[in-house]
């Protein structure tokens, strides 16, 4: 099995919304089975509806940012022929959330975007997948020979296998036919999206609970979670080598859903929070955090696309930070001055601090360049540069001090730098 | 709602030449590798330097645009 298989396994606290229907690793919910477990698809009747509802569900967007979904419907410019795209490259090295989706309830994430394309009147809707995923994308196409009578058309998209290829206004410049660039901001994808009409790019995970939301409404789907982030959400518990995705409502214990893949923060050097752009926690810390994203973001922590990745305890939080930010610093996509002048800079200062002695003047000088790049660049790539690195340089001041004084042993590589990704070469 | 100018960097077109922090030091300086780090708002008697900043930038990188933020209560 490839490492990105959508056989990963799956687990449920609560009841299963998302993934209904799958009982063993190898399950795929086929079209018949996903509408005699769901219903048939229903429609929102129109925009107005289709905002009022998506508003009143709460429904946050669950590619990283959290942006309530119903607001970017809002926010559509009201011109003819908009695009619905479903945003499922997935670029975060551990998460396998999307894939599970699309790889075994892809009906559930092409029903979600259809009922909003339908909603909108949009001309089309297009899943960006990227083409790392060879698996993923025949999962996709066998779904979509299956289905018949689909009130708009599907088309995909393969994207280059590049983190920042997932990035909105890069998935939308490549499907553009142009490169998988970010642009500048203004526009709007909702303004001028996919070939200057109006776009709903979001999230697979966003479009599969919207497919809920459609058939079953907006009170059934804020009856779980919390309510400033209501309903189940996707997580990927790893340890870098196997990964089980779990739906949980929100608000849920992080230590419940880590006991439910079958770990525990005991046994956890730290806890990488949100992916590679994401925030180092101590394990300590992490038993009494749920999921909650203002709660989470108000400590300083993100939820990213949901992932809570556990270090092994012969692993050193600050050399995985290097050779992280490496890679991420390597994913750039060459575009503006302090994202590919200061990551380079601020993975070699991290290398530095994590492999030998230094003073606490290479600390502060990777602090300071990590807080000169937050925010300067089209896109928010440096911004999560910054995360990572100033969530592990302050995550332990004796453990940094163990490494300025050279004392570190560990030396395991434990999280995966991936190689199909490869650097981008300028 | 009060108006208020904000300099935007147009990250894509910017090549760090540097001009603009020389000519509005008040609202730009410069990071560690050349690029520049502009100040929330600009103040109003540095609206002159800042529009001069713009003009002057080789790569046509710096706008100054009028942003509407809201007034607290407060005040
Ligand atoms: C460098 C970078 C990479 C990203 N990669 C992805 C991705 O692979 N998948 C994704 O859904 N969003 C990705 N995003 C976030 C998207 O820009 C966008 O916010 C998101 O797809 C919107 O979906 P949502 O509103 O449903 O959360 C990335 C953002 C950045 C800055
Ligand atoms: S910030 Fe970095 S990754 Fe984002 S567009 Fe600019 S160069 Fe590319
Ligand atoms: S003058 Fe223009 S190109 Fe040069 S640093 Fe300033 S904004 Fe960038």
């Amino acid at each position: 099995m490839n490492a990105h298989s959508a056989f990963c396994s799956t687990g449920v606290l609560g009841s299963p919304r998302l993934l209904a229907g799958l009982n063993t690793p190898a399950d795929t919910v086929d079209f018949a089975m996903h509408e005699r477990v769901h219903g048939p698809l229903a429609r929102f009747g129109s925009r107005a509806n289709l905002e009022r509802v998506l508003l009143d569900s709460g429904l946050r967007g669950r590619g990283g940012a959290g942006f309530p979904l119903g607001r970017k419907i809002a926010s559509l410019a009201k011109r003819r022929n908009p695009v619905v795209v479903v945003n499922a490259s997935e670029g975060e090295p551990l998460s396998r959330k999307d894939v599970v989706l699309l790889g075994r309830v892809p009906h559930l994430v092409i029903d979600g975007a259809i009922a909003v394309a339908d909603a909108i009147d949009a001309s089309e809707v297009v899943i960006y997948l990227h083409e790392g995923r060879p698996e993923t994308v025949e999962a996709v196409r066998a779904a979509l020979a299956e289905r018949r009578g689909d009130l708009v058309p599907v088309r995909i998209v393969e994207g280059p296998a590049r983190y920042v290829a997932g990035e909105a206004s890069a998935a939308i410049s490549f499907i553009s036919g142009g490169e998988a660039l970010p642009t500048k901001k203004p526009p709007q994808p909702t303004d001028r999206g996919v070939r200057g009409r109006p776009t709903v790019l979001s999230n697979a995970e966003t479009f599969a609970h919207t497919a809920l939301i459609v058939r079953h409404g907006a009170p059934w789907f804020r009856s779980v979670g919390v309510e400033s982030d209501p309903g189940t959400v996707l997580l990927t518990v790893t340890d870098g080598t196997t990964h089980v995705v779990i739906e949980a409502p929100t608000g849920t214990p992080l230590s419940e859903v880590v006991a439910r893949a079958g770990g525990s923060f005991e046994r956890a050097a730290a806890v990488l929070l949100g992916g590679y752009a994401g925030t180092w926690a101590t394990p300590e810390q992490c038993a009494s955090l749920t999921l909650d994203r203002n709660a989470l973001s108000a400590s300083g922590l993100a939820l990213g696309v949901g992932q809570i990745a556990l270090l092994p305890s012969d692993a050193c939080y600050l050399s995985e930070t290097a050779r992280i930010s490496d890679w991420l610093a390597g994913q750039t996509a060459g575009q503006c001055g302090p994202c590919v002048h200061g990551l380079p800079d601020i993975a070699a200062g991290m290398r530095d601090i994590a492999t030998r002695p230094t003073t606490t003047k290479a600390a502060e000088t990777v602090w300071r360049w990590a807080d000169q790049v937050d925010g300067r660049g089209a896109c928010a790539h440096p911004g999560g540069v910054s995360r990572l690195v100033r969530s592990a340089l302050a995550l332990s001041p004796e453990h940094l001090l163990h490494h300025q004084r050279g004392l570190c042993r560990a030396s395991r590589a434990a999280f995966p730098i991936p190689v199909e990704f490869a650097a981008v070469q300028h | 709602m009060a108006p208020q100018l904000h300099l935007v960097v147009d990250w894509i077109r910017c090549r760090g030449h540097g001009i603009c922090a020389e000519l509005a030091p008040e609202a730009i300086v410069l990071d560690d590798w050349g690029f520049p780090m502009v100040k929330a708002a600009v103040p109003h008697d540095g609206e002159r330097d800042a529009q001069r900043a713009c003009d002057a930038c080789p790569s046509s990188a710096l706008t100054l645009v009028e942003v509407d933020v809201p007034v607290s209560p407060k005040r």
